[in-house]
This record gives C-alpha cells, structure tokens and sequence, in this order.
C-alpha cells in the first residue's frame, strides 16, 4: 500500500437554507483516487474551487470522506482513535500565516504541537530547538510573530509542523500570500527539506511554476483529477490547462506558441534556462 | 485612538516582573485592583501611585508606552468623571447652566480618573509582562480549583491567550477597513452619534465577517497540531516558583497591610478624612 | 499633470522606538492618460504612496496636489477628492459589507453626494464594465467566489466615476484565471473609459505587459521613473531593489549570453515571440 491512498474519494457540503432544509448538494470532491509514495514530492494543481483544498483536509482527517476511503501510512482516517497519529504523521500548513500562528512568541508556537501530544518538557524543547535550527528561525526565537515577514512566519508554521516529527507535510497554497520573494524562499526550502530529510510534500497550489520540480502533477477541475503524470507531460497540455483557470509557466507557453508556429522545439519545456538551450539548438540546426 | 490600547498587549523585553512567575503576577494583579477599590483616600491613592510607579520601573517598559494606553480609553474616563460630576448629590459647589455640581461629585469624579487609570496601568503591567501562552498557563493553575465546580477553566484560559494573540491582528484590520472605506466616501467623524454609530457599520460588517473566518481557519490549525483541549497536553516550561517569586509575595504582603493601615488611620492625618462613604455623602 | 507629489516625506511614529521614514524626498508626477506602474520590495513604501494620493495619510514634510489644488489644505474637500481618485486595497473584498452587490457598489457614489437615482445608474455601469454577470447583482456578496468578490470591490470604487484609479496589487490571492481578467478589465478600462491607471504590482512580468511606465521605490526612495521598457534595463539598481526583470526579458539576456542574436531591450510576451519567429524561420 502506498503511504497515502484515496479511493474513489467523495465529499459533499450540504447547503441548507435557514430552517434546516436540504437547499443544495455540492460535490466538492468527486472520485478522487490519489497515490503518494513515502518521500515522494507531488503537486494538486487546479483553480479556486476545483476542491484541492478539500481534498487536502481530508489527508489531515480534518474532514471525513462522504465516499470511499483514505489511508495516511496504513491508517483508516475514519478511525476516530487514529485522528491524533494520523495528524502527528501528515502535518499540514495552511495559506494564511496569521491564522495558523497559536502561540505569541515564535518558541512558543512551535512547542504547541509537541505539547499536545504530552510530551516531557526536556523532549519539547529538543524538538524546539531542532525544528528552529533546521528552519532557520532560532534567531527569532524570542520574538513576537507579528515582527516577522510573511516568508518567516511560513516557516515559522513549518517549524511548528516539524517539531511533531511528521512524515508528511501538506501545504495548503502556503505561499499564495506571500510576495514573489518570499514565495521563491519557502519552495526551495520545502523542497530541501523533501530531499534532506525525506518528508514527503503534499504541495497544493494555482501556480504551476510552483510544480515544476514535483515527483508528480495531479490536475483538479470541479472536483475530478482531470490530468495526472510527470510535469512535463502534463504541462504540454496548455489549452486544456488554460481552459480550467491555470496557466502554463512562460516557458512553456512560449514554446508552446513558437511550435505552433513552426518552430522545431522539444515538447515539454518548463523552464526559461532549456528555453534558451532549445532556442539555441534550433537556430543551429536552422542554419 | 485605536492604536493606542496597550492593553492586552505583550513588551517584549527582560526584566524582574517579566521573570516573575504568572501565577504571583495575576494574584498580584487581583490585589492591587482590590486595595483600590477598598479606600478612597488621598494616601492610599498616593501609596497605591507609588507602588505602580515602582512596578513599572521593575518592568522595563518604557513609561510613554503606558500613558498611551490611556489615551484610548481617555473617553470612558471622561463620561465616568461627568456622570459622576452631575449625578452625586451633595454642597453644591457651582452650577452649569441649570445642573448643580456637588462638591462630592468633583471628588469622587477626581477618585474615579485615578482608580481607572491606576486600574488600567495595573492591569496592563500584567500583560505587558508576561507572555500570552504563560498568562494562559498561569490563570489555568490560578484557578485549577474552579474545575471542581465544573468550571471549563483550561478552555476558558486557551480561548483568552487566543483573544489576546489577535487582538493586535484585528486592531490592524480594522485600521485597514476604516481606511479603506474611507476611500470610498465613508466619513466616521460627522453627524450625530446615531448616526455615527450608524458609519462605522461598513467597518463592523467585514471586521466580524473576517474574524470568523480567523476563528474557523485556527480552528483547522489547532487541530491538524493535535489540539484536543487540556487532555494530555504537556508544557515546554512547567510553572515553577522562583526565589524572586516569594520575595514579590512578601512585598505584596507588605503593600496590602500598608494600604489597610492607610485606609484605616487616613482620618487621623490631615486631609485624610475621605473614607468612601464619608466623602460621597 | 493630474496628480503631484512634491518633496515629500512620511514618518511613522515619530519619537518612538518603532520610527520609520515609510517615504523619504519622493516626487512624481502623473499626467492624464498615464497606466503607471509601482514596483517596489514589500515595506518599499508602495502603500504609503498610493494612501498618500487618495489623502489617507498626511505627509510631514512636502505637499501633493491633485488638478493644481494642494490635498491636505484645511477647507480642501478630501471625500471628493476620493471619488476622483479611486484608491482598491490589496485584498478588497475583505471591506465588502453589505446585503446585496448592487448595494454595496452604490456605497461609495452616495457617501461622495450622487442622488440614489445617479447612484444606482451608476452602480449599474460599473457592475457591467467589471462583467459581473447580471444574475449576481443583488445577491450577498459573500457567497460569491473569491475573482467575483474582488470584481465587485473594484466596481464600488468605479461607481464613483473616479478620474484615476490607483490599484494596489489587484491579483494578488487569485487564480491564475481570475487575475488574467481582473488585468483585462483594468486595461479595457484605460483604453475605453481613458482612466488614468497606477498599478502597485509584485508581478514584474504584468507591470511589462500593461504599463507604459514605471516606478522604483526601495527603502522608501524612489530609485527609477520612465519607460517602462527603460526602466527594466537598469539591470543592477533594479537587483539592489530586490526586483527581477520580465521573464523573457531574462530569457532574452541567457540567449544574448550564449551568443543568439536578440534584442535585449524587449520585455513584453509578443515583442519576444514575434523576434523569436523572425530569427527562427
């Protein structure tokens, strides 16, 4: 069994109007069946609404399934005596940093988890101190969250993930409010941490640059997984990408543009640097 | 103005009452807002003056810091000392226009912006210097003994530190939406105060609607971090009592005895013949 | 010229720990017609900038005029002035508050003194120049998603007719198809209604789409004013700005670098394709 599994994964909200009646079902997430190896970093791509985000609540057991089933590393997250290791096994990080942020000093934050699970207090402040130093935040330690940029209080949230020493760690679009600075900052650090201390990253977002380096691309649209492979597979599918409220990084799409036009490129460009090389390679064979 | 609450507020830096232990700080909190409603003498108010003053040295926190708390509630204070100034029978002293003004109504007027301010100063103190999740920690042990009553004391801790940790955030965003809705015409300073109150519902709206969308996002947060209320959850620093800890209780001992004394044998002194009651009549 | 910002500076809490210069000596002007563009690093002073157009925040030093009138003069009408210069905030659909949409975009018109009939006329042309579809117009705008929300935010600044609209990060939080329209409406609204554009943006590769021209601020000095197109050439006050330059503007500098000959100085997505395909083919 894979470490995370859905199987034909379902869930509904219902709306209800003001005296209790059933006013409509929206099926947010619709037969979803997602596979993630151990150390594995995979991307949910889709727009605002195609349910990533509900799908990404589930693998927290912060929602339970209307259909179908979900295991995080073999656990049922039905199972109600679970929830507490199901949580500690697949941290998750949301987009708001402010709403996230429990505690008023940065080294209280990120004890709160570890408190919760009832460990010693000499435990607690290793693990403190470990998720701090591999953050590097200890030189925040004793600062206030509100003095900190938006980029540090995201890893301010991941170093309070980290210190329940997860398996996982689910981002829910942590770096949609961020600036493109803090945004570039917080990738490469996840992805470190992917690859230095095989955790595997659940990375749900709307920007697809944000994917390019993933293991693997799973495409939301109204609840489905409409595309599933390796980036460059499924990024060479701009039209149906745009269709859905995504799109393509640049480099893709000019090469995209450019083939259209004739132009003799390899599909599948993701990025500006083997642009370059193509375009370059191209205009050697031209002349 | 709203800028200017401190209360709530955390300072972060060292000092004596920032390494006191929570628990000694919000009995001593209790104490103090006690002695000052227990007399209303000019010596125990100078005492209690001085004692505040010795504290806020013993915090480190800038002095200013304080005096701009004041300000946001400077309009509470001044309806307090009005309602006071018209209502409280007595010699009349001068009148304004046809309302008599007691004598006694100046005083107690006079007494009330020094108990608020004192109030408001002591109460800060206790914020200013202690962390939030300590504050939390420390009112939880505090008052560990209401659980007998079935009083949910941990829960009613968590969600204060909570409120407390927001409090800062929410002043933010209220700074925004006013402004922002400023730039859409909206105008908070005339009219009459109907229709004040009136103005600032563009403001109340998306403020409540925010904060219940803060409320539901933490609530995600906190769980997907284990939370399950008081059940199991361990601490990174237990409380513990420190030498500094039984030295603050002997001076808070020291404190309430000299305030009692003072309250008691005031009427003896000069000008010390002011007990409440006594100068309200 | 329609708006000038002359010599000014900003402080931020003067004689205190936390003082700040948020602006230091900036002077700009805008003229009629122009679609601006504001970049700078977060804490730059973009924001106090634009508040200090729409008369938000008063300067300490220097004065701004709007149509050769200076803002901040004491009988000069500022709600007025706010309807002439629509200032959206980052976020905007935060400072929605009331029951329907139609309602809410009539919010600005009738606090800047439009009758209910102009309101409504009015409110009824912005909600279509922002394509809101006509079925959502008086539903809550809280069921609404988050690309309609901002729509409609946008649409109560336009109800106000405003001469210029300044628009501080109008995508940010979207989806990549959200933000795509948000920035057609937005240049259908320079080029159709010849509004004067200011566009405060992190996205270098959208301020080299729309803009004409732009500015710098780093640290609260403004660092570049001109050409778009020039100003992204200035490679190196731009990284001391911690700003990058247009994605194929970047491209076009690896390809020069490995000895492909290209135009370095193009930075717009069509510009770069169409010297693509005059090379390659």
């Amino acid at each position: 069994m894979a470490f995370i599994e859905t199987k034909k994964l379902a869930f509904e909200y219902i709306r209800r109007d003001e005296e209790g009646n059933v006013e409509g079902i929206t099926r947010a997430v619709d037969g979803v069946n997602l596979s993630v190896e151990q150390g594995s970093f995979i991307s949910i791509l889709g727009a605002n609404g195609s349910g990533k985000s509900t799908l990404a609540l589930h693998l927290n057991s912060l929602l339970h399934p209307t259909e179908g089933t979900v295991t995080v590393d073999g656990m049922d997250i039905t199972d109600g005596s679970k929830s507490w290791d199901i949580r500690r096994t697949a941290g998750m990080v949301f987009q708001n940093p402010d709403n996230q942020i429990v505690g008023s000093i940065v080294e209280e934050d990120v004890a709160f988890g570890p408190e919760n699970l009832g460990l010693t207090s000499g435990e607690i402040f290793k693990r403190v101190n470990g998720s701090l130093a591999l953050t590097g935040m200890d030189a925040f330690k004793h600062k206030s969250p509100s003095a900190l940029s938006g980029g540090q209080k995201q890893r301010l949230s991941i170093a309070g993930v980290l210190a329940m020493h997860p398996k996982c760690i689910i981002f829910d679009e942590a770096t949609a409010m961020l600036d493109p600075e803090g945004r570039a900052e917080i990738l490469s650090f996840v992805r470190e941490l992917n690859r230095k201390q095989h955790i595997t990253v659940i990375w749900i977002t709307h920007f697809m640059e944000e994917a390019i380096d993933s293991d693997a691309v799973f495409v939301m649209d109204s609840g489905r997984i409409v595309l599933s492979g390796k980036p460059n597979a499924v990024f060479s599918q701009v039209e149906m990408l745009t269709n859905i409220g995504l799109r393509v990084p640049l480099a893709t799409r000019l090469s995209y543009d450019l083939i259209k036009e004739g132009v003799p490129l390899n599909r599948g460009i993701l990025d500006m640097e083997s642009l370059a090389g193509e375009l370059i390679r191209a205009k050697l064979n031209s002349n | 103005m709203i800028r200017d609450i401190t209360l709530g507020q955390y300072y972060n830096t060292d000092s004596f009452l920032h390494r006191l232990d929570p628990r000694t700080k919000i009995i001593g909190t209790i104490v103090y807002l006690v002695t000052l409603f227990l007399y209303m003498n000019p010596y125990v108010y100078v005492f209690a003056l001085l004692f505040l003053v010795l504290m806020i040295r013993k915090s480190n926190v800038p002095f200013k810091f304080m005096i701009r708390g004041l300000r946001g509630i400077a309009f509470i204070m001044i309806m307090t000392a009005l309602i006071n100034i018209f209502t409280v029978p007595g010699d009349t002293l001068f009148m304004i226009g046809s309302f008599p003004v007691a004598k006694q109504g100046v005083r107690v007027a006079v007494y009330m912006i020094f108990r608020l301010s004192f109030l408001i100063i002591g109460s800060s103190l206790l914020t200013l210097t202690t962390p939030p999740v300590r504050l939390t920690d420390g009112l939880e042990r505090t008052f560990a003994f209401m659980k007998i009553f079935k009083v949910p004391v941990h829960d009613m801790a968590m969600m204060m530190s909570i409120a407390l940790r927001f409090i800062p955030i929410l002043i933010e965003e209220t700074n925004i939406i006013m402004k922002a809705q400023l730039s859409r015409g909206a105008d908070f300073e005339s009219g009459s105060l109907l229709k004040r109150i009136k103005s600032l519902m563009p403001v109340i709206i998306p403020l409540f609607i925010g904060a219940f969308k803060k409320a539901n996002d933490l609530a995600d947060a906190m769980d997907a971090r284990c939370y399950r209320g008081g059940v199991k959850r361990s601490r990174m620093n237990p409380l513990k009592y420190k030498k500094g800890d039984y030295a603050a209780y002997a001076m808070l001992v020291l404190y309430a005895a000299a305030i009692i004394s003072l309250g008691i044998y005031a009427k003896y002194l000069p000008f010390g013949n002011d007990i409440l009651g006594i100068g309200a009549k | 010229m329609k708006i000038i910002i002359n010599h000014v500076t900003v402080e931020y809490d003067k004689n205190l720990p936390n003082y700040s210069k948020a602006l230091d000596d900036i002077s700009l002007i805008i003229n009629e017609g122009d679609f601006l563009g504001i970049a700078g690093h977060t804490g730059s002073g973009k924001s106090t900038l634009i508040q200090l157009m729409n008369g938000l925040i008063k300067p300490s030093k220097g004065n701004v005029y709007f149509e050769g009138e200076d803002i901040f003069e004491k009988r000069y009408d500022r709600k007025t002035l706010r309807g002439k210069v629509g200032l959206l905030f980052q976020y905007p659909e935060y400072q929605l508050f009331a029951e329907t949409v139609f309602e809410d975009v009539c919010f600005g018109p009738l606090n800047i003194g439009f009758d209910r009939k102009a309101a409504e006329l009015s409110a009824y042309d912005a909600l279509k120049s922002v394509g809101m579809p006509d079925d959502l117009f008086y539903q809550s705008p809280f069921n609404m998603s988050g690309g309609q929300m901002r729509r409609a935010a946008l649409a109560g600044i336009l109800a106000m007719k405003p001469e210029v609209l300044i628009l501080d990060e109008p995508t940010a939080g979207l989806d990549p198809g959200a933000q795509q329209s948000i920035l057609g409406i937005i240049k259908k609204l320079h080029e159709e209604k010849k509004i004067t554009i200011v566009l405060v943006s992190h996205n270098m590769d959208d301020i080299a789409e729309y803009t004409d021209r732009m500015i710098v601020l780093n640290k609260g000095r403004k660092v570049l004013d001109g050409l778009t197109k020039d100003v992204f050439m200035e490679k190196d006050i731009l990284k001391e700005a911690g700003l990058s330059v247009p994605q194929v503007t970047e491209l076009c500098g690896m390809l020069n670098k490995k000895g492909f000959p290209i135009n370095q100085d193009l930075i717009r997505y069509e510009d770069v394709k169409r010297e693509l395909l005059n090379i390659l083919k």
